[in-house]
């Protein structure tokens, strides 16, 4: 009697389970099948399945606007910016756990209170230094305002704090330097964090497009989300849909690709941020 | 002594240049824009013209003028249909798949997606769904007898339609937070309720939630902020329209700058932006204390 009682309570979860799936991967689950049918089936909410699975739409949607130049644009400009961070959050993380120096505690609150300033808010102004500095429409102007991340160095902070201070005096008496130390004994031990904020900043800099779409205007500087934010505006009146939701795809499996082999740094990293 | 100080000199020297690359970008492109911003709100400007300090003119215009007020009143209304569904929507499927399992990993991931696939991309699907004519939403809507709805392109749906898809997007993210959260809390504790006897149901009331409110109490907080900062899903679903409609702040700076190269105009609406989101952070650590020691 108990046991089926179980049983039951396990199949409803299923159950419920199965349709909330259902309802949050609908709009993939019909982007998927959209993309592999034919222009008027696609039109056609009664189809459900294409009759032929057009497979070829996926190089006619790669063929209908240069996305081979999107994509590359935007694995520089991400790869760019989550290099950068690294760097720059590493060593700044570094020197706010494990540095002692009269200006850090100043310095720390004016990295906290810079969180709390909107990108949105400076972007007319980060565009005005962009155009004075001669860089619109470059890879460099997409990037210079993303290649520090007050989160990542918050992040790295933590972790170069968890490492004893004993392994660095010892390091020390044997005659390391804070940069040998830095390199050579502390960056090895915050591995996990890196691998947190690498991918935290690849999937931010991939989906960021207010800021791209500012200061670059030529179809050859365009990455894969302005570029798609163009080809949506390309034939107003009769979308072809199909290509239109092959591309989508082409635009969405990659990253989450990339997250499905990394979700656990990733999961970590936006703990942190909600745990504090 | 004077060996002392220089090594004090050094040992600041050095943790200078550790933090100078950070401190450098955020000089640049966050403190000064900022800065710049606040100042030149007092000025009238478009670029061609010469700067000319017009006092609290802008600030006048801003509360005065009827696009500025309805997007600002449309800002809060997005954080008034996004954030209440989105944390109970979050925190129920938190409830539900919080437990080790294949199946609840699986559907945490799949409702997390929504929330890291390229957002251009997701309003383009979400655009094909809502159309009018051959969407699927309304297909299925005609299916249980409700007549056809005119989503996007509706003044009545617009603004509802996109904070549908913004919660979409959103609450895997606040799921994911919660489960943490409930993991924090679980354990032993739980276990000693169960063999107490405890219901389901009691056990959510009278453990999870109260240990989870200094979560939710941040996440609201969080989502409040991202609210207050939408941009992408407004421009790729309606381009801030029907007449307006969907327009928030954000979207409003960035027309009044780029279409209509108003530049003092665009900064003041920058600065009601940042003191906006200023005072959230303000009221966030005035109480951040309190809901911590209650819990």
């Amino acid at each position: 009697m108990m046991h089926k009682g179980f049983h039951w309570r396990k199949a409803l979860h299923y159950l419920i389970l199965f349709v909330v799936c259902g309802i949050f991967f609908f709009p993939f689950i019909w982007m998927l099948l959209g993309s592999l049918k034919s222009s008027t089936e696609v039109m056609d909410p009664n189809c459900f399945f294409p009759s032929v699975w057009r497979f070829s739409n996926y190089v006619e949607a790669w063929n209908y606007a240069p996305f081979d130049v999107f994509f590359k644009n935007s694995i520089i400009q991400s790869v760019l910016i989550v290099v950068f961070q690294i760097a720059i959050a590493t060593l700044a993380g570094f020197a706010f756990a494990k540095l002692d120096f009269k200006l850090k505690k100043p310095l720390f609150m004016v990295f906290l209170a810079t969180m709390m300033i909107p990108s949105e808010a400076t972007i007319i102004t980060n565009y005005l230094t962009i155009t004075r500095l001669g860089l619109m429409d470059t890879t460099l102007a997409v990037i210079l305002p993303s290649l520090v991340s007050v989160f990542g160095i918050f992040l790295l902070r933590q972790n170069f704090m968890m490492i004893p201070n004993a392994l660095l005096e010892s390091a020390r008496m044997d005659g390391a330097g804070d940069f040998r130390i830095f390199v050579s004994i502390c960056l090895p031990i915050v591995k996990s964090a890196v691998a947190t904020l690498s991918i935290i900043g690849f999937i931010g800099a991939w989906n960021s497009y207010l800021w791209p779409m500012i200061v670059t205007n030529s179809l050859s500087m365009k990455n894969v989300q302005t570029g798609m934010r163009h080809v949506m505006g390309m034939d107003e009146s009769l979308k072809p849909w199909h290509l239109l939701m092959a591309a989508a795809n082409m635009l969405i499996v990659p990253v989450v690709a990339l997250f499905l082999s990394m979700q656990r740094y990733y999961v970590e990293g936006i703990a942190k941020v909600g745990i504090k | 002594m004077n060996y002392r100080s220089r090594r004090a000199f050094a040992r600041e020297a050095k943790g200078l240049a550790f933090v100078l690359p950070a401190l450098l970008f955020l000089v640049v492109f966050y403190i000064y824009p900022m800065c710049f911003a606040v100042r030149t709100s007092f000025f009238s400007w478009n670029m061609t013209s010469a700067m000319k300090f017009v006092g609290l003119r802008n600030y006048k215009r801003f509360f005065s003028n009827n696009n500025t007020v309805s997007a600002l009143w449309t800002t809060f209304k997005y954080v008034l249909y996004i954030l209440p569904s989105s944390l109970v929507i979050g925190f129920l499927l938190a409830l539900l798949v919080y437990k080790p399992g294949k199946a609840n990993t699986l559907a945490r991931t799949l409702v997390f997606i929504p929330h890291i696939a390229s957002i251009v991309a997701s309003c383009a699907i979400w655009t094909f769904l809502m159309n009018p004519q051959y969407g699927i939403l309304n297909k299925m809507l005609n299916l249980i007898g409700i007549p056809s709805v005119r989503w996007l392109n509706d003044v009545k749906t617009a603004l509802l339609s996109v904070s549908f898809v913004t919660v979409w997007r959103q609450v895997g993210y606040n799921m994911i937070i919660f489960i943490g959260a409930i993991q924090n809390v679980q354990g032993e504790i739980l276990e000693a309720a169960r063999i107490d006897g405890a219901s389901h149901f009691q056990i959510v009331r009278r453990m999870i939630i109260p240990l989870v409110i200094p979560t939710a109490f941040m996440l609201m907080i969080l989502n409040t902020i991202a609210v207050f900062k939408m941009f992408t899903v407004i421009e790729s679903l309606t381009e801030g329209g029907p007449a307006g409609s969907t327009t928030n702040l954000v979207y409003l700076i960035q027309q009044t700058a780029f279409n209509d190269y108003s530049l003092g105009y665009a900064f003041t609406m920058s600065v009601v932006l940042f003191l906006i989101i200023l005072l959230v952070n303000i009221f966030q650590m005035s109480l951040e204390k309190k809901v911590n020691y209650d819990a």
